[in-house]
């Protein structure tokens, strides 16, 4: 058989033996020594002998129970029990590493410790829910452990990054993709919930016949609403130009300037995204597509709740994406807390979103360092950075700089740019240490506030910071806007947007 | 004497007899007698083991106990090191047995003798030196309390850090000094929280919520001072800190319990996930001996905590 469902029977099985046999090697003394063992950072040894030898004592658990047949009565469901709840033991244990260390100074085992307990834990869900003890389940219960199995691969990608390179998030893509396999056929075999099979893929050939045919899929789905509560007005525009090629880009970035204001300034590039399967046939601007290709809403996303990263009450939530769009992005009206996924590697968390975007050329250009710091340039990425933008109106990304040059393709909706120069730093009234953490990049400055557009306390030294040049912004769907290293942004939502930034050096 | 347990038990650290081969213990969900002795005299709980001393069997242990922490045992009876405690980042401090302690990025590094990475000096007479996930707290033999560790949870050192007491340098925590029922006595500490006792028997907390959902520690003060505890109105005689889990013994002998209960560390059961508020837990009786009226009477005389469970110590008293 070679169907979804058997291939990720034999996915989990023999995950559970590796897992087994990196635990044993990472206990026996001296492994490091052994032809078998792993190199020094997919070594789960520094997390101690005793969580060590109990995830391995997990996998070998589910070898022995996988083995066994189910009958009534065994004990089975105990044993797996006792098993998923030592796999949480060591998934709350890593994570708690998580926050004990400073971010950056975690060691690398322990998310490999998350991710392998985490893939263990799947494959007992799975094993138990497509085995005979879970047919025995009614629909909701199904329902439920479907939700559970999402889960637990989600955090394991989100928190701990799916650590380790001979499974990790290559495995957990593809159990992904397995398991949405196995829902398919199970839906559309003929007597309803129970019946585990597949179907072959259906192949897609003729290209342009198909993509017509793709794009006529979503064409009468409704799209998120333009609505746009509030507009500011256009004071100093950033130039704006058509999509230029890479070389004038690069003369662009690199021409000569004036000592007093060094180095590029940002521009608005218009028709970079034009052929991007995000703004054709996989049209992110409808809710249907972008609910088919997250597990219908199963998947789950990290979630900024709150105005802005700076105010009080704010706070990072992981909800299923189908929940966000419900309650955030599209609510009724009576309004919920304004909540953003932001700053997420969302397209490496689902690769499926990441055949919806090209990297811009652009990407590949050799910008100027910092124009006034070069304290600020950071080690040459292997490849540019990409994180998504996606919120209702009103999301606001306070007045901050980053270390990298950054494009910002705006797909859906509309977004509001405030810009400052970096030889402004010094009037950006920038934080300092907050509570143990580093906020330097960060301006105490709400530019909605002084603009009047927020509510909010008005302190005396705004008067001042209204002095300071600014150049602004309104991103259409379609536009990209280049900000170079060390000028300051304030990024505020005017429509439901969905953006995606590249960062690169 | 006996020794009552609950609560996380995966490697067998609340069994002091042999597990089988394959066998998976389970959590112990209420408080059970794991151990006897004519006197138990010491309970300390780590993640995976336990080790007890008792007056007829001496140190007996429970668990498993890592190779690393042999290493230690070996080290410190080679050195003159008193106190050891190790946080979640990995950090370790060790006093010298005279006048400072030393911290060191981690277990291994100590134990390869590599140089510490601070040395405080001036810590004449500690009597205690506990951790919690970020950080240390140290007791003198005149009650005074030294807290230090990361900033980014600064609740957790009772004190707010300044210029002059950084965060990172052990400084005392001001609020502990000059009690109204004497100096404090003992400290105990886990997770994200610290807890202080006087020798008059009042309970002291503070702490930062961590991971842990505010609701079910919210009877703790989550602040940057150090605070009175009260529960009723009783005395407390002595107090156990775990992961996210409080045990607390009052003078007249009740116990009661506070936060997490994930792995049955809080003894109410396998049905209570937390516990938002004080609860107060007794101990299994056996019920055919107390039907014939041959129960002793079992009072218990102290409390101890691991990460994720906890400890009675029992006396009998017929």
């Amino acid at each position: 058989m070679t169907d979804s469902h058997s291939k990720l029977e034999t996915a989990c099985l023999s995950a559970a033996k590796e897992i087994h046999g990196e635990c044993s090697s990472a206990t026996s003394g001296g492994a490091s020594s052994t032809p078998n063992s792993q190199p020094g950072n997919e070594s789960l040894q520094g997390c101690g002998e005793p969580l060590v030898r109990l995830l391995g004592r997990q996998a070998s658990q589910l070898l022995t129970l996988s083995s066994e047949p189910s009958a009534e009565g065994n004990g089975k469901d105990e044993k797996t029990a006792l098993i998923l709840k030592r796999l949480e033991d060591i998934i709350t244990a890593s994570y708690a590493r998580f926050y004990a260390y400073l971010f950056g100074e975690l060691p690398v085992c322990w998310r490999l410790m998350y991710t392998n307990a985490s893939i263990l834990k799947f494959a007992v869900l799975y094993l138990s829910y497509s085995g005979e003890t879970g047919l025995r389940k009614g629909a909701e219960e199904m329902e439920s452990g479907l939700d559970e199995m999402v889960k637990t691969l989600d955090l394991a990608l989100i928190l701990a990054g799916g650590a380790g390179e001979r499974r990790g998030r290559r495995w957990i893509d593809e159990a992904f993709a397995l398991l949405e396999g196995v829902l398919q056929a199970r839906k559309l075999s003929p007597d309803g919930e129970h019946v585990i099979g597949d179907r072959p893929h259906k192949r897609r050939k003729g290209m342009s016949n198909d993509e017509e045919r793709e794009a006529k899929l979503w064409e009468d789905l409704p799209s998120f609403s333009p609505h746009e509560p509030f507009t500011p007005p256009i004071k100093h525009p950033v130039q704006r130009a058509q999509a230029i090629s890479l070389e004038a880009f690069q003369a662009y970035m690199t021409r000569k300037t004036n000592p007093v204001n060094p180095g590029p300034s940002p521009l608005v590039l218009s028709g970079v995204p034009t052929s991007w399967p995000a703004r054709t046939t996989h049209p992110w601007s409808k809710p249907a597509y972008l609910l088919s290709r997250t597990f219908s809403g199963r998947r789950l996303v990290p979630v900024e709740v709150g105005r802005s990263y700076v105010d009080e009450g704010w706070g990072q939530k992981i909800m299923p994406f189908g929940d966000f769009l419900r309650s955030h992005i599209d609510p009724a009206p009576g309004g919920t807390k304004t909540a953003y996924l932001a700053q997420h590697p969302l397209l490496t968390q689902l690769p499926a979103f990441r055949a919806d975007i090209l990297i811009p050329d652009y990407c590949y250009s050799a910008p100027p360092g910092h124009p006034t710091d070069p304290a600020q340039d950071q080690p040459e990425l292997d490849s540019p950075r990409l994180n998504v933008w996606f919120g209702p109106p009103g999301t606001i990304t306070p007045l901050h700089t980053d270390p990298y040059h950054n494009l910002l393709v705006q797909v859906v909706g509309r977004k509001y740019v405030r810009l400052y120069a970096p030889w402004e730093t010094g009037r950006m009234r920038a934080r300092g240490r907050e509570g143990g953490v580093e906020m330097g990049n960060t301006s105490e400055v709400d530019v909605g506030v002084v603009e009047g557009w927020d509510k909010g306390g008005g302190g005396e030294e705004e008067g001042e910071f209204r002095e300071v040049p600014f150049l602004e912004c309104i991103l259409e769907p379609g536009d990209t806007l280049y900000i170079p290293i060390g000028w300051w942004h304030y990024v505020r939502g005017l429509s439901v947007s969905f953006s995606v930034s590249f960062w690169w050096n | 004497m006996e020794l009552h347990a609950a609560g996380l038990n995966a490697w067998g650290q609340l069994r002091f007899e042999k597990l089988e081969a394959n066998e998976e213990p389970d959590d112990i969900s209420t408080f059970t007698c794991v151990l006897s002795d004519d006197k138990i005299i010491h309970v300390r709980p780590f993640f995976s083991y336990t080790v007890v001393d008792t007056k007829t069997s001496g140190l007996l242990s429970a668990g498993l106990v890592p190779k690393e922490r042999l290493a230690l045992r070996t080290a410190m009876t080679k050195t003159t090191y008193s106190h050891f405690a190790e946080a979640s980042n990995g950090i370790v401090v060790v006093h010298d047995g005279d006048q400072s302690v030393t911290q060191h990025p981690s277990l291994p590094s100590l134990l390869s003798n590599n140089p510490p990475s601070h040395t405080f000096p001036n810590f004449p007479n500690i009597t205690q030196l506990v951790s919690f996930d970020t950080g240390f707290a140290a007791l003198s033999s005149t009650g005074a309390v030294y807290t230090w560790g990361d900033e980014r949870y600064a609740a957790c050192l009772g004190r707010e850090p300044t210029s002059e007491s950084p965060a990172s340098t052990p400084s005392l925590v001001s609020d502990l000094t000059n009690l109204p029922t004497g100096p404090i006595t003992k400290l105990s500490a886990g997770g994200y929280l610290v807890a202080a006792l006087t020798a008059g028997n009042d309970l002291y907390c503070w702490g930062h919520p961590g991971r842990t959902p505010a609701s079910i520690l919210s009877e703790v003060p989550m602040t940057e001072s150090a605070s009175p505890v009260v529960i009723d109105e009783f005395d407390i005689a002595d107090v156990a800190v775990g992961e996210a889990h409080l045990v607390a013994l009052t003078t007249t002998g009740e116990v009661f319990v506070l936060g997490d209960n994930s792995n049955g560390q809080l003894g109410l059961g396998p049905q209570v996930t937390a516990a938002a508020g004080w609860t107060r837990v007794s101990i299994g009786v056996d019920k055919e001996l107390s039907g014939k009226g041959l129960s002793e009477t079992k009072v218990v005389v102290g409390v101890a905590a691991g990460p994720r469970n906890s400890f009675l110590i029992v006396q009998n008293q017929t």
